[in-house]
C-alpha cells in the first residue's frame, strides 16, 4: 500500500502529514498546499516576523485605525470569540506578556482584550489603549488545521493523520488496519507508559502542557502559558488534552483549560457542545 | 616539561575528536613510539620563511619528533627572524641549493613565493629529500605534473598544504557526507571575500614585487593561487573527483594600483555528472567573509563554520512508528500529544551547529604537520594527500586560464589524477 508521508518546519515546530493509501502524485499536490498554506498563515500571524500583520499591528494600531488582510482580521475576530467563550481565559493580549514585554496599564489590566477594537467594514484594528499588544500564537496552529482538513476534503482524502508539532493531532477517517486512529499520549519521564489512550475518527486532539520531551528522550520544562488573571506564566506540570471535531477549538480550548485548571474547566466546557477533556498527570 | 604537556594535550584532543578513526596513524599508539630516539628523529630544513613559513615553522616546532636543521631565504630580514626564530640551532642558507646539499636533512618544507614551488620542490626530491610543499603547487599543470612525477620517480612524499584535510571540523563534516546524511549533492557554493588591498608594506620601493608578489603575475594568480586553491580542494574532496570543464570571469575593479592579479574573481566549475561548483572571491567588500556551502537535497552545510541546516525536521518519532506499523500491517497505539515539539535550535528551521570550534583551536595547519612527520617515518603516505594537492591546483589554473582567455575551458582526462 502507498502511504504518503512528510514533514516541513512551521510555526517553530515541525508538521507531519501521513496519507495511506492515496496516489503519491495527489498527495504530493495536497501537502504542498497544506504547507503553503500554513507558512502564509505564519508569515501573517507570527509574532516574531516583523514583516508579519501582527508585527504591523503591534507598532501602529495604537495610533490609529489600521486596515489589515482578511486572513489575519479573521484570526483576531475568532480568538476574541474564544475569548468570551472562554470567560477570559484564552487571551491573545495577555499571550503577548511571555515575551518579557512590559507588564504595562494596558495589557495588565483585567480584561485588556477589550482595547481592541475591530470594525468589520472596513476590516480595521484598533487599540484603544496605548501600549497594547498582541500574540496569536495560540490560535495559529488551530487555524492551519483547520486550512489543511478543508484541503484534504476538497481532494477526496477520507484517511490521514496529521500532527503539528505533536501537541495537535488531526485524525480523519482510519488506519489501515482498524477503524480509528489509537493514539496514546506519553508520559515525558516514562514514555512507555500512556497516560491516556484515544481512539478518533474524524476528530482532532489538542493536548497543552509545559514539559517538552525532545526526540532523544530528554525532557525540558518550558513554561509559554500566561494565565490572565496573574499576568504571570502557568507553572503546574500538568496536562490537558482537549478532542474536538474542530482542530481550532481543540487547540484554543486546550489552552485554556490549562489555564483555569481542573476546578475551571467544567464551567467553560458548558459552552461548548461537541468537545471532551481530560486532564493528565 | 612543556613537551609532555603539549603532547598529553595533543593526544586528549586527537581522541576525544574522533581524528583518530579518520586519520589512523594519529591513534596514541603511533605517539606511543619513542619520537626522540635518533632513528625516529626527522630533520626538515625550511625553504622560505616569510609570513607562511614563518607560521608552519613555529608549527613545525611544536611537532614531537621532528628537528627544525636548517632554514633558507634569500630576504635578509626573514633570514635572520628564521635564525632568531630557532634560537641559531638551524643551519642558515640565503640559496636553497647549498640547503639541499646538507647531508643530515630527511625533508623540506617549501613555502616560497608561487613561481619558486616548482622547481624548488623537484630539486629537493631529486635531492632525495621529502617535500612538504605550501600550496598552490604551481603556475601551471605542467609543472604540478612534473612535480608529482618527480615525488613517483625518486620515491618520496610530496605534501601540498591542504590543511582542510586535517582540520577536525572538516572531518566531522566528511563524516556527515559519507553517511549520506545531505542526500544528493549537486551544487557547492564557495566564496572568500575581504576588504583590503592585499599589499604587505613594502621597506624601500625596489622591493615591491618582491614582496608583494601576490600581485604580480610572474610570481602569482592570485586569488585563485593564494585562497582559492582551499576551497576548490574541498570541492574536490566532497565531490570525490575533480572538475572537467570551468568558465568565469575576473576583473581589477577597486584596486587598480599596478597590480597585475584579478580583486574580482566569479567562476563555475563543472564535474562529471552535471554537479558544478560555484566560487568567488573578491577583496573590495567582506560583508560576507568566507564560507563553503555544500547543497543536499536533504540539507545544507556551512563547512566553514561548522554549521548543518535540514531541509526537513525530523518526523516525530510517533509517527515513525505509525509508519513501520503501517508498513506491517500492524495497528498499534502511537505515542503523540505534549507540549509542542521544538527543534534543538532556536532559529526554528533546523539550523544546528555539528562542531563548535574552540578559539584557537587548530585549523589543521599542526596536524598536517604532524603527519607529514609521520608519513616519512613510516616512509609511506596515502596517495589521496598528493592526489588533493595536484587536482586543487590544476583546478586552480585551468580557472585562471578561462577567466584570462575568456572561454570556456574543457579539463582533458589527463589533467585529472
Amino acid at each position: 500500500m502507498n502511504i504518503f508521508h512528510n514533514t516541513f518546519f512551521a510555526m517553530g515546530t515541525r508538521f507531519d502529514v501521513v496519507i495511506p493509501g492515496e496516489e503519491i502524485a495527489m498527495c504530493e499536490s495536497v501537502y504542498s498546499q497544506i504547507q503553503q498554506k500554513t507558512l502564509g498563515l505564519e508569515a501573517k500571524l507570527s509574532y516574531y516576523d516583523p514583516q508579519s500583520t501582527v508585527s504591523r499591528i503591534n507598532r501602529e494600531a495604537e495610533i490609529k485605525p489600521l486596515r489589515i488582510d482578511e486572513q489575519a482580521y479573521r484570526a483576531i475576530s475568532i480568538a476574541l470569540n474564544y475569548h468570551r467563550l472562554t470567560n477570559g481565559a484564552f487571551d491573545i493580549c495577555k499571550a503577548a506578556l511571555k515575551h518579557g514585554i512590559e507588564a504595562n496599564a494596558a495589557v495588565s489590566t483585567k480584561d485588556s482584550a477589550l482595547g481592541i477594537v475591530l470594525n468589520q467594514n472596513n476590516q480595521t484594528i484598533y487599540f484603544r489603549w496605548p501600549g497594547l499588544k498582541i500574540d496569536l500564537g495560540g490560535i495559529g496552529k488551530g487555524l492551519a488545521m483547520e486550512s489543511a482538513k478543508n484541503i484534504l476534503a476538497q481532494a477526496g482524502i477520507q484517511n490521514a493523520l496529521l500532527s503539528f508539532g505533536e501537541s495537535s493531532v488531526l485524525a480523519l477517517g482510519k488506519h489501515p488496519k482498524g477503524d480509528c486512529w489509537k493514539v496514546g499520549i506519553p508520559n515525558a519521564n516514562d514514555p512507555h507508559n500512556f497516560l491516556h489512550q484515544f481512539q478518533l475518527r474524524d476528530e482532532a486532539l489538542s493536548t497543552s502542557g509545559n514539559l517538552h520531551r525532545n526526540d532523544d528522550g530528554s525532557v525540558t520544562e518550558i513554561d509559554h502559558i500566561i494565565d490572565p488573571e496573574t499576568n504571570l506564566l502557568v507553572k503546574k506540570n500538568k496536562l490537558v488534552s482537549v478532542r474536538s471535531a474542530s482542530p481550532l477549538e481543540a487547540e484554543v480550548l486546550s489552552t485554556a483549560l490549562f489555564v483555569v485548571g481542573e476546578d475551571g474547566a467544567e464551567k467553560i466546557a458548558s459552552n461548548f457542545k461537541q468537545m471532551w477533556y481530560v486532564f493528565l498527570g | 616539561m612543556n613537551h609532555i604537556i603539549n603532547r598529553r594535550k595533543f593526544i586528549g584532543n586527537v581522541s576525544a575528536l574522533g581524528l583518530a578513526t579518520t586519520l589512523p596513524w594519529m591513534s596514541p599508539f603511533s605517539m606511543a613510539s619513542n619520537l626522540k630516539s635518533p632513528s625516529n628523529l626527522v630533520k626538515v630544513g625550511f625553504i622560505g620563511v616569510g609570513s607562511r613559513g614563518r607560521t608552519l615553522l613555529l608549527h613545525m616546532q611544536q611537532t614531537e619528533g621532528v628537528e627544525i636543521a636548517a632554514v633558507c631565504d634569500n630576504y635578509e630580514p626573514n633570514y635572520q627572524r628564521a635564525i632568531k626564530l630557532t634560537n641559531s640551532k638551524a643551519k642558515a642558507y640565503y640559496d636553497y641549493r647549498e640547503l639541499l646539499e646538507n647531508k643530515e636533512l630527511d625533508a623540506v618544507v617549501i613555502a616560497t613565493p608561487l613561481h619558486e614551488h616548482a622547481h624548488i620542490t623537484i630539486d629537493s626530491l631529486n635531492a632525495g629529500l621529502h617535500v612538504f610543499c605550501e600550496k598552490a603547487m604551481a603556475m601551471t599543470v605542467e609543472d604540478c605534473m612534473a612535480m608529482v612525477e618527480a615525488s613517483k620517480s625518486n620515491g618520496k612524499i610530496l605534501q601540498i598544504g591542504h590543511q582542510r584535510m586535517f582540520d577536525p571540523m572538516y572531518h566531522k563534516a566528511m563524516e556527515m557526507l559519507d553517511a549520506k546524511q545531505l542526500g544528493s549533492i549537486n551544487q557547492i557554493r564557495a566564496f572568500w571575500h575581504r576588504n583590503n588591498d592585499w599589499r604587505r608594506p613594502v621597506p624601500t620601493p625596489e622591493l615591491e614585487r618582491k614582496i608583494n608578489w601576490r600581485l604580480y603575475r610572474e610570481y602569482s594568480l592570485g586569488l585563485m593561487t593564494e585562497l582559492a586553491s582551499h576551497h576548490i580542494q574541498v570541492a574536490n574532496w566532497v565531490y570525490g573527483e575533480a572538475p572537467i570543464a570551468v568558465s568565469g570571469f575576473g576583473s581589477i575593479n577597486h584596486w587598480k594600483d599596478g597590480r597585475e592579479v584579478y580583486d574580482n574573481v566569479n567562476l563555475v566549475y563543472k564535474y562529471p555528472n552535471g554537479k558544478h561548483f560555484v566560487y568567488d572571491s573578491m577583496i573590495s567588500n567582506k560583508h560576507y567573509g568566507l564560507e563553503v556551502q555544500v547543497m543536499g537535497h536533504k540539507g545544507t552545510l556551512e563547512m566553514e563554520t561548522g554549521n548543518y541546516f535540514s531541509e526537513n525536521p525530523p518526523p516525530a518519532p510517533g509517527i515513525m512508528q505509525l509508519l513501520n506499523d503501517i508498513e506491517k500491517d500492524m495497528f498499534e497505539i502511537i505515542p503523540i500529544g505534549g507540549a509542542s515539539w521544538v527543534p534543538e535550535t532556536a532559529n526554528g528551521k533546523g539550523g544546528e551547529k555539528y562542531y563548535e570550534k574552540k578559539k584557537g583551536a587548530s585549523d589543521g595547519t599542526d596536524y598536517q604537520l604532524h603527519a607529514f612527520a609521520h608519513f616519512i617515518r613510516e616512509n609511506k603516505t596515502d596517495d589521496k594527500y598528493l592526489r588533493e594537492g595536484y587536482n586543487s591546483s590544476m583546478a586552480t589554473v585551468m580557472g585562471d586560464i578561462a577567466m584570462r582567455e575568456n572561454r570556456l575551458v574543457e579539463i582533458p582526462e589527463e589533467y585529472r589524477m
